[in-house]
């Protein structure tokens, strides 16, 4: 009797603390920092792509299967850009996940039209899955988190409500000091490694120029390289933007030959220090790049 | 008989994609994935038997086109095709087509049924152009047949999370017609009676993930199967395996990963004596490890020891070591691969050298990388 006795205990205390808050995985750091914000100490919050950890591509692991197996609600970046979260899913085999797609209400920028394919490098064919780096998608996301949360957990509706409430107007506030603060930046021309930032571009004023790949998800080649040091000399470009995953290799080849500057952009929440939520991830994007003008 | 039953499975396969196109239609739903994997070789071998006679030969070799189409078929279910056309002639092989029931069952359960690679140790799942080292290893080619085992059957699969880790537990019964090729290397004029039904036989197998760090994880996996694989002698066969894989990923330029895989089998043979028919059971083991290093995106290399005992012949070794480069020129979507292999048998008296130069290359929805 007593290991059934155990193990019954076990279970039970596992299946008590289930239903004490919601169990939320997400896609990416960013999803997950603002899903902490709506749903407070009602939801327990972890991300399967580390803040360092380029978001095109995750491995599929069983230890990401049993994660999103406990969990409720699974909170992907949708366009393409996380395909892989498709296989952890449904290696998961939970049958009662709620899947929700952040991206469902943003307006998307650069969707190809007319045919694509690999000749175009990896581009995805819902357009550019980088959204989250505007601030004012940051309140779309944060809407449609509020709603798959009153959705799995409708008790806490009105702290859900209240948390989204709050989080806007905090992004409000923040806005402010950013605008503020980017008027140092805005206008300036930059390079970036990827086409990671046509919605910071966008919400700030920073015009990007070129990327250091020729083509989205393609290695540099010495040839682009070359177009890329030219353009920055011609239209004195004075700052190339690298992801914290890509090789600092040829940005810095770049930076030696054109007399740029290199600057690490962190795309994402923890993917730099001090960049630990979705609001402190802006301010670090803007303060580098205003310290690198 | 065996071209037979491949014909018979590739028919399955059109009919069952008849259907769902049929479906697919009346429901407007959007057509299958379709990727297609090209694998071209040029083989360089030199051959050097005991009596010191040798020869050198150089060849050209489509070793395989396939064509994988998978498709989720309702919100729990989905369905997976993989063709392989060897060659340019009409060799047409249903690796797989299976459907799962992803979620909905008790237990966390994944019910499979169809042809599969059968999740017996970790290499006999991964269809081959997912190995750098190219041959399929020889435990593999001697005990479960020279094209891996494909199990047609049905496949119960299940993850329970300890801590962190995920448990992960299977179990498959499926038809012996599997071994038949064995038994056919096994007995010469020894005829199976194609009619017969062939003997249901079972496997199973269970494993530990762990997430070591953030950039290392392994796993550790036990597996056996048997049962009768010839209704006519009623022959058995008993395999063990245990499987380990390492793997270190820091970034997305580098990796690495070490597998090891060893095997145990005990089969009941047949021998045919001018008149009499009398059975002995073959004890063998076998062990296969690689060991490979991604050091920027485009380059990676690495090492293999491939070793096993005949698994119907007693007291036969071979015992083959070798090397391997692999180039990705632009990204993952083409894939140039380099090996070189030394093979030895003292029983089969001979000493191979092989140079492989492989090209391969995947068109379609991007692979996702599993461990
Ligand atoms: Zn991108």
């Amino acid at each position: 009797m007593k290991p059934f006795t155990a193990i019954f205990w076990l279970l039970f205390s596992l299946a008590a603390n289930a239903n004490a808050k919601v169990n939320v995985v997400t896609s990416t750091t960013d999803l997950a920092s603002i899903a902490r914000m709506i749903g407070g100490d009602n939801v327990d919050v972890t991300s399967i792509a580390r803040g360092t950890a380029d978001p095109h591509f995750v491995e599929v692991l069983p230890s990401y299967m049993v994660r999103v197996q406990k969990a409720k609600v699974y909170l992907k970046l949708g366009m393409d850009i996380d395909r892989w979260a498709a296989p952890i899913i449904d290696g998961s085999r939970n049958g009662k996940l709620v899947v929700v797609d952040c991206s469902q209400n943003i307006a998307p920028l650069e969707v190809p039209t007319g045919k694509i394919d690999a000749s175009m490098g990896d581009v995805h064919p819902h357009g550019n899955p980088h959204y989250w780096l505007d601030p004012d998608n940051g309140a779309i996301i944060a809407s449609t988190i509020a709603d798959a949360l009153t959705g799995v957990d409708p008790a806490h509706a009105a702290a859900y409500a209240a948390n989204l409430a709050s989080f806007k107007s905090q992004l409000e506030t923040h806005k402010a000091a950013w605008q503020q603060k980017s008027e140092a930046i805005r206008g300036i021309k930059i390079v970036t490694y990827h086409n990671s930032w046509p919605y910071f571009a966008r919400a700030f004023g920073v015009e990007v120029e070129d990327f250091v790949e020729p083509l989205p998800g393609i290695e540099p080649t010495p040839s682009h390289t070359a177009h890329v040091i030219e353009l920055i000399k011609t239209h004195q470009i004075q700052i190339i933007g690298v992801e914290p995953y890509f090789s600092m290799r040829t940005p810095e080849t770049i930076a030696r030959e054109s007399g740029a500057k290199v600057v690490q952009l962190p795309p994402s929440v923890d993917g730099a220090p001090g960049a630990q939520d979705y609001f402190s991830l802006f301010d670090v994007i803007i303060d580098r790049l205003a310290a690198a003008r | 008989m065996h071209a037979m039953r491949r014909i018979t499975a590739l028919h399955a396969a059109v009919v069952w994609f008849g259907i769902s196109a049929h479906q697919a239609a009346a429901q407007t739903l959007s057509n299958p994935d379709l990727s297609l994997v090209g694998d071209f070789r040029v083989v360089g071998r030199s051959q050097e038997a005991a009596d010191s006679t040798g020869e050198r030969e150089l060849s050209f070799v489509f070793e395989e086109l396939e064509l994988d189409f998978n498709a989720y078929l309702n919100p729990y279910m989905r369905a997976d095709v993989f063709i392989g056309i060897h060659g340019t002639g009409p060799d047409v092989d249903v690796e797989e087509a299976v459907m799962t029931v992803l979620r909905g069952l008790p237990a966390a359960l994944q019910l499979s049924v169809g042809q599969y690679l059968l999740d017996f140790g970790k290499i006999n799942t991964q269809h081959s152009h997912q190995w750098s080292w190219m041959d399929r290893p020889l435990m593999h080619r001697t005990m479960l047949g020279d094209e891996g085992l494909k199990a047609l059957g049905a496949r119960l699969t299940t993850l329970i999370p300890i801590g962190d880790s995920a448990l992960g537990l299977s179990a498959s019964a499926f038809s012996g017609s599997a071994f038949e090729a064995h038994e056919h290397a096994v007995a010469e004029g020894h005829e199976s009676n194609e009619d017969a039904p062939a003997e249901i036989m079972g496997s199973a197998r269970v494993s530990v993930f762990r997430q070591i760090s953030d950039l290392w994880s392994a796993e550790l996996g036990a597996s056996y199967l048997g049962g009768d694989y010839d209704p006519t002698e009623s022959l058995s066969t008993h395999i063990a395996a245990v499987d380990w894989k390492l793997r270190w990923r820091p970034d997305s330029y580098r990796a690495f990963s070490w597998v090891l895989e060893t095997m145990r089998s005990e089969r009941e043979v047949a021998s045919v004596d001018s008149l009499a028919t009398s059975i002995h059971t073959v004890d063998a083991w076998g062990a296969f490890t690689s060991a490979e290093l991604q050091w920027t995106k485009r380059w990676s290399a690495g090492a293999l020891f491939d070793w096993t005992q005949d698994a119907t012949v007693a007291d036969a070794e071979t015992t083959a070591i070798g090397g391997f480069l692999d180039f990705w020129p632009v990204e993952e979507t083409a894939r140039i691969g380099l090996v070189y292999r030394h093979e030895t048998s003292d029983r089969y008296n001979f000493d191979n050298d092989t140079v492989t130069l492989q090209f391969l290359w995947g068109m379609g929805p991007h692979k996702v990388h599993a461990f």
